[in-house]
């Protein structure tokens, strides 16, 4: 994965400079501080979408371990997809929510303070990956417990071997799956949300969005190349796909849209993560307590409405 | 002689086969419903032409998506969709056969809404539904809207899954109709030698930096690797799926 260049550059070369000015002596350290932070915050006030996506993949960002420690108790990761491996890209198991017991599934890009993206192939899910989710649904289902996603994928993991093993098929059984759960479903859009591999995970009776997570069905790259031939009308093909918390919130998409720091998510992950849980728990507390059939019935007419308004 | 030929190609007379190239006469193709008579390759073919050779004459009724637009959305997502009722060997079915050589077969909101009008129909005649499909996947230029179409027609195929459903899989189908309702049938079928997957060849190289074996999406590899019930020929569809309408 190509760095993220540009974020790491300007915020690195900002901290050089506050550092060695500081170092001088007969200066103010508050004034130069406040003024690094005015110069950030100019910077990053009303970047583009195609900033948004860089910002959802930047190396920094924080990841699901980071989620999961946080906001659950005694989660206990359950393996395998009782077919034919453990997927690295999509981990799942048991855990509390304060006293509620749920299910959390999630992609995980990278471990936490790791940069291990080879080893879970950059959250892009194996068939495994899908089928381990189908088999965390059902148990989820059978205890009725609440079920908690977390998104972050570049896509489904394209190699041929994946398609052996049915790539396409295994897609289609989680979005069925999810779309029919006898058991509420809280997801929360953390990162890159790319094409079906996101779409796996990425529904619930409850949306939660990252302002900078970019949720659409293809890269923009991947867009540009298809339509402009080259991967230069990125930031254009960014424009036309609109698909920044801001945007799927603005369409109705999304429940709860979570606002990031200046600068990106990864500057105050605390605060954000602490967002995050915040509204799981609102979410969960008012999802258990609804008639399961009624929840079905409104997640069901939910999914119908899912076309464009106006 | 290869003016001649040339000539003959160029006012369709004659069509060189792709697969093993050999020259045929393009009336004596139309007859063999577009298969290679000397080596089996499944030419492409449009949405009329199956409604043709599988459905009996003149039993085909289109079903209309009511909300047409005054900007013609609905009447597009009929070029991509070919809806209807018809009898296949005397048996009642709802039939859609999508149509490739229309913006790829993509699947837009439309597109999405009449697949679920389909299953709607099919579930209140109580009588099967067969999707013959050909697509590339969601249209991406409709954004998160497309990419949503699968959970739309996902979910009403969950609500609809009484209905007896038949998928074939013609050449190619990928992405976003593959990885959604059109795999969620209760009988999975394919044309001989039809590029079936997720990913496109073109994405998997670029992202992977890796060369395919030509074959690596093809029926069967697929029937092999256990995700098809049955690869069916041209020739024997139109049977086939009246035998299966018997059997629901």
């Amino acid at each position: 994965m190509k760095k993220n260049d540009r974020f790491n550059d300007i915020d690195n070369a900002l901290k050089e400079l506050q550092e060695s000015i500081s170092q001088l002596e007969g200066v103010d350290k508050d004034e130069i501080a406040r003024k690094v932070k005015q110069f950030r915050e100019e910077i990053y006030t009303g970047i583009s979408r195609w900033s948004s996506v860089e910002l959802a993949r930047h190396v920094d960002r924080p990841v699901l371990d980071d989620y999961i420690s946080a906001i659950f108790t005694d989660f206990i990761e359950l393996h395998g997809d009782r077919v034919y491996e453990d997927d690295q890209a999509v981990k799942g198991g048991l855990a509390f929510l304060d006293d509620i017991p749920v299910v959390v599934i999630g992609h995980r890009k990278r471990s936490s303070h790791l940069k291990d993206y080879i080893r879970h192939h950059y959250g892009m899910a194996n068939p495994s990956g899908h089928y381990k989710t189908m088999r965390l649904l059902r148990l989820a289902e059978k205890f009725r417990r609440p079920v908690i996603t977390f998104v972050d994928t570049p896509g489904a993991y394209p190699l041929p071997e994946a398609e052996y093993k049915g790539q396409a098929y295994s897609i289609a059984q989680c979005i069925a799956a999810i779309a029919g759960i006898r058991t509420p479903v809280v997801a929360c859009i953390i990162g890159e949300a790319g094409s079906g591999g996101a779409l796996a995970l990425g529904f619930g009776d409850r949306i939660i969005m990252l302002e900078n997570a970019f949720y659409s069905s293809i890269s923009p790259e991947g867009y540009s190349s298809i339509i402009y031939g080259d991967i230069n009308n990125r930031e254009l093909a960014a424009d036309t796909l609109k698909g920044t918390g801001k945007d799927l919130f603005r369409e109705g998409i999304v429940n709860h849209l979570v606002t990031e720091p200046t600068g990106g998510a990864h500057n105050d992950p605390e605060t954000v993560i602490k967002e995050v849980s915040r509204m799981i728990r609102h979410y969960v507390r008012e999802l258990v307590d609804m008639d399961l059939d009624e929840l079905l019935r409104i997640r069901a007419e939910k999914i119908d409405r899912l076309i464009p308004l106006g | 002689m290869s003016e001649v030929l040339d000539v003959a190609k160029k006012d369709g007379r004659w069509t060189e086969c792709p697969s093993c190239s050999e020259i045929i006469i393009t009336k004596k193709l139309q007859e063999n419903m577009w298969v290679c008579p000397h080596c089996e390759f499944h030419f492409r073919i449009g949405a009329k032409q199956r409604i043709d050779l599988v459905c009996d004459e003149g039993s085909f009724t289109a079903i209309h998506l009511e909300e047409h637009d005054a900007d013609d959305l609905g009447a597009e997502a009929e070029e991509v969709l070919w809806g209807g009722t018809a009898t296949i060997g005397g048996s009642q079915c709802v039939l859609g056969v999508m149509e490739f050589s229309y913006k790829g077969g993509s699947m837009g909101v439309l597109l999405g809404q009449y697949i679920i009008l389909l299953m709607k129909k099919a579930q209140q005649s109580a009588c099967p539904l067969i999707v013959i499909c050909a697509s590339g996947g969601v249209r991406i230029q409709e954004g998160i809207w497309g990419l949503l179409q699968m959970l739309r027609t996902s979910n009403a195929r969950n609500a609809t899954r009484d209905v007896p459903m038949i998928t074939v899989f013609t050449d190619p189908t990928t992405g976003g109709v593959s990885a959604s309702f059109a795999s969620l049938a209760d009988i999975l079928l394919a044309e001989p030698g039809a590029r079936i997957g997720f990913a496109g060849p073109r994405v998997i190289e670029s992202t992977m930096k890796c060369t395919l074996p030509p074959d690596f999406q093809d029926s069967e590899k697929l029937l092999a690797n256990g995700f098809l019930d049955r690869i069916v020929h041209r020739h024997d569809l139109k049977n086939s799926l009246s035998l299966f309408l018997r059997w629901f």
